[in-house]
């Protein structure tokens, strides 16, 4: 191939003996001396105001060390409105909003002290009306949520292009229908933990996050210290998918107690705290109307979509906001129309998971596209490759595609699932369904730094340091670097570590900023680091080896020249050299990188905002009980188009592990609320799929080539979670001829779409 | 989540246990595989102030076949070794099938076939934390108030019993033994159930289950299904249990129960069943007949997942089809 | 009222005094520091908590600590020999059967008890075998595929 020693390797994932071993340290499994337990109180009503707190009971309870409510906090301030409740304070001041909201908490010697401590505090609460659906949150007499605002809109935006009017009238037919998607929870296995220490006017938190630089910016503003005195530690992750993407109350409220207390305080989510209190997925009701030629030229698109917001804005307006352009680009509508309403309710805030709203948005696109295909007699494959953009293109909204796998990704499912034979030879109760999508790696989401910095260290015994601020949780980012310095550097795998973020001492990062930013700006941040350590060995081992600059290869760990295989030096004599040597210094590169990509119009929303774009296109086959509405996954065939895959092994994991997430979206998952209370807030009600209920997933790697990334790389993780849903709820209509847009498909969902087809 | 404070014993004989169970009654709870028991407590839903491990007492572990007396299985017999045994494989294969049904590995090896059929009730307003109960209005019937959060205008609890084991034994025509200090008696499966969420079984808070038994059964197939949403871990939200038994010179039906689980707070006898497959050859048309009868006996409530009329009609079809599966099963083995 | 026991963890016996009310999990992380038992969810729905007692898998969740003496109890720091890892070990690291790694240990140790039954288990027979140890990052393509490996790795040595 391209004789490549690393890039392009199967490589074992370089944590991959501490998760074996179970050596691994998640934040739960850190002690510290001296360390106390902390627990919220949360409140139990929707809707409130706080009349008043009374903690005498509770400060009485031996072992009890400190509590805290609002008054506590620092001069309240709004927070980043970007990322957190802009009426907020991690701590409730006169008003509570939704069931788990956090009103006050204890640091106490042990758990069950603390709990008890908790039920101690009496809270004397007004009770409010509350309000769960953002249609009914809508009307006019629905209870207002937040005193300053007029109503519960919490945002409202649309967003035009072309002439939506006239690319209607042009077109031949018209398509509309409406769909919707359940409020979903990321379900990463780690609960969420926060570790603070607070010590001579510093603050040492631990936690698992996806942004640990951003944490640490959060908690500056919220808690009035300055940054450099706050150092966020991230030890092992256990899973993110958008879930864990900053600060969330626990952590202030944790470095808070230690403040007060002035010991290590530990606040541990339970499962039940990350379903009540946590930030899940937003649910969208969308309405989308397509028009097309009779030739299956798309021409128009519209959509109105309303989004569940939950109690607090956070991520939601971003979100929503780009989930009215899915599919624009994708299928390059020269007319579109997007609009939003974005909704407060008395529900837990929500935040970005895999897919950032494009997930739920493309269901129904995806799902209109095949109704489309059966009404005009196109094969479903072929109508989206007709219409999809193509490598080299620019997008309607301005987005410069450089690499494009799409066409090869329909390609290869459409032989993997066996497509022309079974769409000829119908068995009764099976069929196959397919969708495409389009994702970016990454996002710019403000006029600031959007790039990435990382040192590369050669130590002395030859091995290799990479230093990032960014996470490793799960994804492979770890092997990214590693490969990717160990292809410049000549350096055998084992012999490279990447350290755990530590803002005291790892360079600031973005996290995954929009999507899957670190593959791209990261990885090409670590060449670079990696080119600039070269440069510096090349020069010492020209003075050592007496050889010219140019003559020097670097190779398994050895320099040499070029044609004189005995004339070569080890890396670490010459990082030992470089390092002891009078004017010496050890072996340092740095490197930055930064894509140059728009920031959004605020108006058009048009610009270049990711630096490359990704693609994936799936395929379902299904096997449907008539008389029980259970559906069986007989086949199911992914393709991702993440550019040079670094390591196909772990491009592949991400991959499945994203198509599983979102086949759980389309079959099984939801959080399912009556009157404001969620009755599944646990593991065995709220329905992730289990290995029993998967068919072998093949996962088909396409290899564009992208010029923005590292070896022609891009985000690998995010892209597959959003075909599934679409895919199934196509191969479902395949097999029985009934159309389903609600997500989860259930058993239920099904006999209803057969008894309504059967009275028609 | 931490389990609250008990009192613990590990009993080494019933006598002990008994004892215990007569002096605390309703404070004391037996515990064998703890994987219902426990999470209770965690929640708060229950707390009992004494908690009796009764995993030493020995003989409670037995599956024996007798020609005369059946089958009998120790109700701490694990799901697991029930699944696994050659005995049970060979002669009541549908009680091994319906074991490895339940939950998952782990929960199969700690879980005993008492526990199983003596599970509490589940409901989405019963096993919450404590936490989550408080935004309730008020207590539920099953927590000692007047309200139903689920069917508000009923007077008894309905909580779900959602054993896969129950309706298994119960159309087997198992009976359990139930001791207690004033001494044994055995009890019919088809009296064992209350069919009340509150108290699901009709065990006082001072008797506890040893045993249970089935006499032999003659040209029988048996056979479970169940529906749930995934294939593993969940608890069922309907199932089917069905036991035929036939004539072996003409093939005619001479025994007939169904059961169906998961949709009721006990498991439910299609009692029509018997007027219906008595007498017949097997046929397509009766198992659907027994299935419509199903639909008309039993009434779900929206309280674990799943709609209650889907429920309804998912139960209608796998009594059909574990019916006409218990049949050919007699099929089978009649041809080796 | 702390009662003392002994517990016999990866071929050590431990000699520990807890009440009666603690969990498997928590003396196994809090008392005697072994945190590679994962605490994932409480009540007995995800499977991180797996440990092996006499040979079968348990969840150490549900399990009381007392109700734990006089067994064997393995937990996946008993797993590797010093230095040497267990061949689902090698076949989890090397076939991308880890992402996050925080449902690894119980998933090994699940996968362990079928092919300390079952030499060349079959996939369905893998899926059963894991079907209580709930994963999100992978899938569970490669952990089955990782498993089918470690059969094959185990039966050569």
């Amino acid at each position: 191939m391209e004789g490549y020693h690393l890039i392009g390797r199967r490589a074992p994932k370089i944590d991959g003996i501490a998760k074996a071993t179970g050596r691994a340290k998640y934040t739960e499994d850190l002690v510290l001396p001296g360390m106390l337990y902390g627990k919220i109180l949360r409140t139990h009503l929707h809707h409130a105001r706080i009349k008043h707190i009374d903690t005498s009971r509770a400060k009485r309870l031996i072992g009890v060390k400190g509590i805290i409510t609002s008054q506590d906090i620092p001069e309240p301030e709004r927070w980043i409105e970007r990322s957190h409740r802009a009426d907020g304070r991690f701590l409730a001041v006169d008003k509570v909003r939704f069931m788990g909201d956090e009103v006050a908490a204890v640091a106490a010697i042990d758990e069950d002290t603390a709990l008890e401590a908790v039920n101690l505090i009496q809270v004397e609460y007004e009770e409010l009306p509350g309000v769960f659906d953002p249609q009914e949150a809508l009307k006019p007499d629905a209870p207002k949520i937040h005193d300053r605002r007029k109503d519960n809109l919490a945002d409202t935006f649309r967003v035009d292009n072309g002439d939506i009017d006239k690319g209607f009238q042009e077109s031949d037919y018209i398509f509309e229908d409406e769909y919707k998607t359940a409020c979903v929870y990321q379900c990463y296995l780690e609960p969420i933990c926060s570790l603070a220490s607070f010590e001579m006017g510093k603050l040492k938190l631990w936690t698992g996050s996806m942004y640990p630089s951003g944490v640490r910016i959060s908690l500056a503003e919220v808690l009035k210290i300055p940054e450099s005195k706050i150092q966020v530690i991230q030890p092992y992750v256990g899973g993110a998918f958008g879930g864990r993407i900053d600060m969330q109350p626990l952590h202030p409220i944790s470095a808070l107690l230690s403040m007060k207390t002035g010991k290590p305080v530990v606040i541990a989510n339970s499962r039940e705290d990350e379903f009540l209190a946590t930030l899940p997925s937003i649910p969208l009701f969308i309405t989308i109307k397509i028009g097309v030629k009779w030739d299956g030229t798309f021409l128009a698109k519209q959509v109105d979509i309303v989004g569940n917001n939950g109690a607090y804005v956070n991520w939601g307006r971003m979100i929503i906001r780009r989930t009215i352009l899915a599919g624009d680009t994708l299928y390059r509508f020269p007319n579109t129309r997007g609009q939003e309403k974005l909704v407060f309710t008395n529900t837990p805030p929500i935040a970005p998971y895999r897919g950032f709203g494009t997930r739920q948005a493309m269901f129904a696109v995806e799902s209109l596209l095949d109704q489309i295909a059966e009404g005009l007699n196109i094969d479903p494959m072929d109508l989206r490759m007709k219409n999809a953009i193509k490598e080299g293109e620019v997008g309607v909204h301005g987005e410069v595609v450089k690499s494009c796998g799409l066409p090869e990704c329909i390609r290869r499912v459409r032989e993997s699932i066996q497509w022309n034979d079974k769409k000829r030879h119908k068995l009764p109760g099976v069929g196959v369904g397919m969708a495409c999508t389009m994702y970016w790696s990454e996002g710019r989401l403000d006029d600031g730094f959007g790039g990435a910095v990382v040192f590369l260290k050669i130590l002395e015994d030859g091995r290799i340091q990479i230093v990032t601020g960014e996470a490793e949780y799960g994804q492979g980012m770890w092997n990214v670097f590693a490969q990717i310095a160990g292809e410049e550097l000549g350096v055998p795998l084992e012999n490279i570590e990447v350290t755990h973020p530590d803002t005291d001492v790892t360079p600031f990062s973005l996290g995954p900023w929009g999507g899957g930013r670190a593959t791209v700006t990261a990885g090409n941040a670590v060449r670079l680091a990696a080119l600039d350590a070269k440069e510096q060995i090349f020069e010492t081992t020209a003075e050592l080896l007496e050889a010219n600059y140019e003559e020097l290869v670097i190779k398994g760990g050895q320099i040499q020249v070029k044609g004189s295989p005995t004339r070569r030096i080890s890396l670490a004599q010459v990082a030992k050299s470089r390092l002891h040597r009078r004017g010496g210094s050890m072996i340092i590169g740095k490197g930055v990188d930064e894509r140059n990509t728009d920031l959004l119009d605020p108006r058009t929303h048009y610009g270049n905002f990711s630096s490359a774009y990704t693609f994936a296109a799936q395929a379902a086959e299904v096997k449907v009980d008539r008389e029980t509405g259970e559906v069986k996954l007989l086949n199911f065939c992914a393709a991702n188009d993440q550019g040079k895959a670094i390591n196909p092994m772990l491009a592949e994991g991400q991959l499945e592990g994203s198509a599983v997430q979102g086949i759980g979206s389309g079959l099984m998952e939801q959080l399912l609320r009556r009157e404001g209370n969620i009755l599944n807030p646990n593991l065995l009600d709220y329905k992730i799929p289990t290995a029993s209920d998967l068919p072998q997933i093949q996962s088909i790697l396409v290899e564009s080539f992208e010029p923005n990334g590292p070896y022609g790389t891009k985000a690998a993780g995010l892209q597959g979670i959003i075909p599934p849903a679409p895919a199934i709820a196509n191969a479902i209509y395949d097999a029985l001829g009934i159309r389903v847009k609600q997500i989860p498909i259930t058993p239920e969902k099904i006999l209803e779409a057969l008894e309504k087809k059967k009275g028609r | 989540m931490r389990l609250p404070k008990f009192d613990y014993f590990e009993v080494k004989d019933i006598e002990e246990a008994l004892k215990l169970l007569n002096e605390h009654q309703a404070k004391a709870k037996v515990m064998a595989g703890g994987t219902d028991l426990l999470p209770l407590l965690k929640q708060r839903v229950i707390h009992p102030l004494k908690v009796i491990n009764i995993k030493g007492i020995p003989g409670l572990s037995d599956i024996r076949f007798d020609s005369r007396e059946g089958l009998i299985l120790g109700g701490l017999c694990t799901l697991s070794n029930i699944s696994s045994s050659p005995l049970i494989q060979e002669r009541f294969p549908v009680l091994a099938e319906a074991a490895d049904l339940v939950g998952s590995a782990q929960i199969r090896n700690m879980a005993t076939l008492g526990g199983n059929v003596c599970q509490d009730t589940r409901c989405f307003y019963y096993n919450q934390s404590a936490f989550w109960r408080k935004s309730l209005s008020s207590l539920c019937i099953k927590f000692g108030g007047k309200q139903c959060h689920v069917v508000r205008k009923s007077e008894h609890c309905q909580a779900t019993y959602s054993s896969d084991m129950g309706p298994v034994l119960l159309a087997l025509g198992f009976e359990a033994r139930v001791c207690s200090l004033k001494g044994e008696r055995s009890i019919a499966l088809t009296d064992f159930f209350t069919y009340d969420g509150k108290a699901p079984t009709i065990l006082k808070s001072n008797e506890m289950i040893t045993h249970f038994r089935v006499p032999p059964l003659d040209h029988w197939g048996g056979a479970y299904l169940k529906f749930r949403l995934r294939r593993s871990i969940d608890f069922p939200l309907a199932s089917a249990a069905a036991m035929v038994a036939v004539d072996p010179s003409d093939g005619k039906c001479i025994s007939a129960r169904v059961a169906v689980g998961g949709v009721a707070s006990g498991p439910v006898l299609v009692k029509e069943a018997p007027e219906i497959l008595l007498g017949k050859r097997p046929e397509k048309k009766l198992a659907e007949g027994v299935g419509e009868a199903a639909f008309n006996d039993i009434n779900p409530i929206n309280n674990v997942g799943g709609s209650p009329l889907h429920r309804r009609k998912v139960s209608m079809k796998l009594v059909e089809r574990a019916i006409l599966q218990a049949w050919s099963s007699i099929q089978n083995s009649r041809s080796k | 009222m702390k009662r003392k026991i002994k517990l016999l963890v990866n071929g050590t016996l431990h000699e520990i005094e807890v009440f009666p009310w603690r969990t498997l999990l928590e003396v196994l992380r809090e008392d005697l520091a072994l945190t590679g038992t994962k605490h994932g969810c409480d009540i007995g729905t995800c499977g991180a908590c797996t440990t092996i007692m006499d040979g079968k898998t348990v969840l150490s969740c549900l399990t009381l600590a007392v109700d734990a003496q006089g067994k064997e109890i393995t937990t996946i720091e008993g797993l590797a020999q010093g230095t040497k890892l267990h061949p689902l070990q090698e076949a989890f690291i090397d076939y991308g059967g880890i992402q996050c790694g925080f449902c690894t240990p119980g998933m090994i140790l699940s996968a362990k008890v079928l092919l300390d039954q079952k030499l060349m288990p079959t996939v369905e027979e893998v899926k059963k075998a894991i079907g209580g140890n709930l994963c999100r990052c992978t899938g569970y393509m490669k952990i089955i595929e990782a498993i089918l490996k470690g059969a094959t790795i185990q039966s050569e040595t």
